[in-house]
């Protein structure tokens, strides 16, 4: 999401939500080579820490992804910036 | 130079440790490497790896990434039964041997047994180049024993029967709990009953400890092996020498030298087994963490850091060990 291009890119909404939503799962993938590390490390607390973390990442991903799936197929029934309604 | 050699599907069983299922790309070439180099195979890993990758009834398979290798081995109970058989008669067994002792023992017919028993996937059983014949991975190999009994004093020719019976109580080895495979090992030559040894050019390396499976068969450079004239002549001409020879060992020297030797080498080898299990194991809970994280378990993780704990206890005392053992 580049606000200095644009502060809304309605009709890129879905495609910036799944970048999102792709950005959260590569968190994931990361906060699990950190928990490696932390494990290595003997750093329970930060392991604590990390899964509370997650979980909310998760259920933010859950959200996000229903909300897409809710709305993208209906996408020409809503606003759009392109074709203009009467 | 011609010895007692796995398979290359056998070969990359043996990378394996028991208890691995899979194990990182690099790693098992690493592995891998070490046992075509103390084989005698001119293949790099790669290449190996490959070739066997492509094998119809392959040991293993790329797992969910290309950077793990797993086994394809799944249980069943042919295998357990098979492996039973072959652990119970301690004797190598081809195929076509084992599949009527199942069919004694199961239910499942000729077709069945024949489809389902892919030993090629089982990570217990091994076979040798030129043999078909199946062994336990679990055996170990005489040959280099019996090679370095037979030259430390000064053998040529032994008949089986007097070698078992030296080898049981001067060297401790039993032939009923090792293998000796005379017919794979150019060192050797059998002529009925008795066994001749085929001297070297140059001196084997004594083997630190002849248990480790990797320096069984581990010659030095390729020696040509010597005309098969020259052999007999060679047989031919100490053959007289070596009953004499035979007689006047002198049992105490080489048992005491041999035995205290080989027993501070074992136990430092098997401290090394322990630090390479211990370090396996850290690998793996690694891996596990990751999958309790997945699943929020806080719990296991904290047990399996405890764990960890006591196991870097454990790596700490036995590197002291190991440190005063090689001292000595």
């Amino acid at each position: 999401m580049n606000r200095d291009q644009n502060l809304i890119r309605l009709e890129q909404r879905f495609a910036i939500l799944h970048e999102i939503i792709e950005a959260y799962r590569l968190r994931l993938q990361t906060m699990e080579a950190e928990v490696v590390e932390l494990f290595a490390a003997n750093h329970l607390a930060a392991i604590s820490e990390r899964i509370q973390e997650k979980q909310r990442i998760v259920r933010l991903i859950h959200k996000l992804e229903q909300f897409v799936a809710r709305w993208e197929t209906m996408e020409h029934s809503g606003i759009d910036h392109e074709t203009k309604r009467t | 130079m011609k010895r007692p050699t796995y398979t290359l599907s056998s070969l990359i069983k043996k990378v394996f440790r028991p208890g691995e299922r899979s194990l990182p790309r690099h790693e098992i070439k690493e592995r891998l490497q070490q046992f075509l180099t103390a084989y005698g195979y001119e293949l790099d890993s790669e290449t190996a790896l490959a070739k066997i990758l492509q094998m119809k009834q392959s040991p293993v398979r790329v797992g969910h990434t290309e950077a793990i290798i797993e086994l394809t081995y799944q249980p069943h109970q042919l295998f357990d039964l098979a492996y039973r058989f072959l652990r119970d008669t301690h004797t190598p067994k081809k195929f076509e041997q084992i599949v009527p002792e199942l069919r004694r023992q199961t239910q499942f017919s000729w077709n069945q047994v024949t489809r389902l028993l892919e030993l090629e996937r089982d990570p217990r059983f091994v076979q040798y180049q030129g043999d078909p014949r199946w062994f336990l991975a679990e055996w170990k190999v005489a040959n280099d024993h019996v090679y370095d009994f037979m030259r430390t004093n000064g053998l040529r020719q032994i008949s089986l029967r007097s070698l078992a019976y030296f080898l049981e109580h001067e060297v401790g080895i039993s032939l009923r709990e090792e293998l000796f495979l005379p017919e794979a090992d150019d060192r050797f030559q059998l002529e009925g009953e008795s066994l001749m040894i085929v001297e070297e050019a140059a001196d084997t390396p004594p083997a630190m400890d002849g248990h480790d499976s990797l320096q069984q068969a581990h010659g030095p450079e390729e020696h040509p092996p010597m005309p098969l004239e020259g052999r007999a002549e060679a047989a031919a001409t100490v053959s007289p020498e070596w009953k004499t020879k035979q007689e006047s060992i002198e049992e105490e020297i080489f048992v005491n030298t041999l035995e205290t030797k080989s027993t501070a080498a074992e136990v430092s080898q098997l401290l090394r087994q322990a630090l390479g299990r211990l370090e396996e194991r850290n690998q793996q809970m690694a891996a596990e963490v990751v999958s309790f994280f997945q699943q929020s378990n806080l719990q296991a993780i904290e047990e399996l850091m405890q764990e960890k704990h006591k196991n870097e206890q454990i790596v700490q005392g036995l590197r002291q060990l190991l440190t005063m053992t090689d001292e000595q």
